[in-house]
């Protein structure tokens, strides 16, 4: 075998082999799903009370928010019910936000998704708000779909559909919003 | 007042990125200089749809600093709109024919940039004081009702 095609072939093996290292694992911790998704080696973490509170990006990953999520009927809501009724498990189902949970897993191993750290806030900074915050961005130029990751890069923090104004400020400085 | 923008050459690097994406390619991976520069027509298309759209959006903003509606329900609106701003733009990037009608107002893209800062401010909101990143809800309201002010000016356009 030519010294050429024996590289390609131990190339391919070491491939299928990281490949393999890619996994989503599923926890629960008090009745809340976790999800842990290692790619490259690098271990994502993704909880349920996060993925909740971000659910109207859901539909940017292809989960539709549910039939009941009556919106006429969350605007007769005071604030305070309101935000129970987004946490009631029968008006948003924890198997909606599972969907969404599994979406930004799979977001996260396929191989078009390229992770690079950067930040979170630059423009708010700019405006006064909070410091930018440090941490990983696994982007998808295929989909246009960013997920970012804070706390030294492997908890989630969102996950959305990037317009071309922030591909283009993902793109020049590894920054979004 | 309208804005030119080359149309030509959008419509060239978009049947590039279609000719390579059939080929399991992409122009982000092959030429990140055209990619760039078939964003920035992109966001001159996007600014102009939500420049369109601009009493819809006012009308919202409108909404959350008159109390009609909260944060939640202004942010739950605010991300469908733009969702199907986004539709909007990728129908007319399949329709050439359509796309050659489009007129860029030079107003589209300092009221789009208003869009931006309310998408910020949506995304930063925080929901409990335990977030360690963002802004309060009175921070959101100040700038939400300072946004407003400068959108309303476009209401007569």
């Amino acid at each position: 075998m030519e010294v050429v095609q024996l590289l390609s072939l131990l190339i391919n093996c070491f491939l299928l082999i990281k490949k393999n290292k890619n996994t989503i694992e599923v926890k629960i911790v008090n009745d809340q799903i976790i999800l842990r998704v290692t790619r490259d080696d690098m271990p994502f973490f993704i909880d349920e009370l996060t993925a909740r509170k971000k659910i109207y990006h859901a539909p940017d990953f292809g989960v539709p928010l549910p039939d009941n999520l009556d919106l006429d009927y969350l605007k007769s809501l005071s604030t305070k019910d309101r935000l129970e009724y987004l946490s009631d498990p029968d008006i948003l189902p924890q198997k909606c936000v599972a969907e969404y949970m599994k979406k930004l897993g799979q977001h996260l191993l396929d191989p078009i998704t390229e992770i690079k750290v950067g930040t979170l806030g630059g423009n708010g900074a700019a405006k006064g708000w909070d410091e930018p915050i440090p941490g990983t961005h696994a982007f998808n130029p295929g989909t246009g779909n960013d997920a970012f990751f804070a706390d030294n890069g492997f908890k989630f923090h969102t996950g959305m559909n990037l317009n071309d104004g922030q591909r283009i400020d993902l793109e020049d400085n590894n920054n979004i919003l | 007042m309208t804005q030119t923008f080359n149309k030509v050459r959008y419509i060239e690097l978009l049947k590039k990125d279609r000719g390579l994406e059939s080929k399991n390619r992409s122009l982000y991976k092959e030429d990140r200089i055209e990619y760039r520069e078939l964003l920035s027509y992109g966001v001159i298309l996007q600014n102009q749809i939500f420049y369109s759209r601009r009493h819809d959006y006012i009308s919202l903003i409108q909404k959350y600093v008159t109390n009609e509606i909260d944060s939640l329900l202004l942010k739950l609106q605010f991300f469908q709109m733009q969702r199907e701003d986004k539709k909007i733009k990728k129908d007319l990037e399949k329709n050439f024919e359509r796309f050659y009608t489009v007129l860029i107002d030079s107003k589209s893209g300092e009221f789009s940039l208003l869009i931006a800062d309310i998408f910020d401010a949506c995304e930063a909101l925080k929901s409990d004081s335990e977030e360690t990143y963002g802004i309060t809800g009175s921070q959101f309201q100040a700038f939400l009702e300072k946004t407003f002010l400068q959108m309303e000016k476009y209401s007569d356009e």
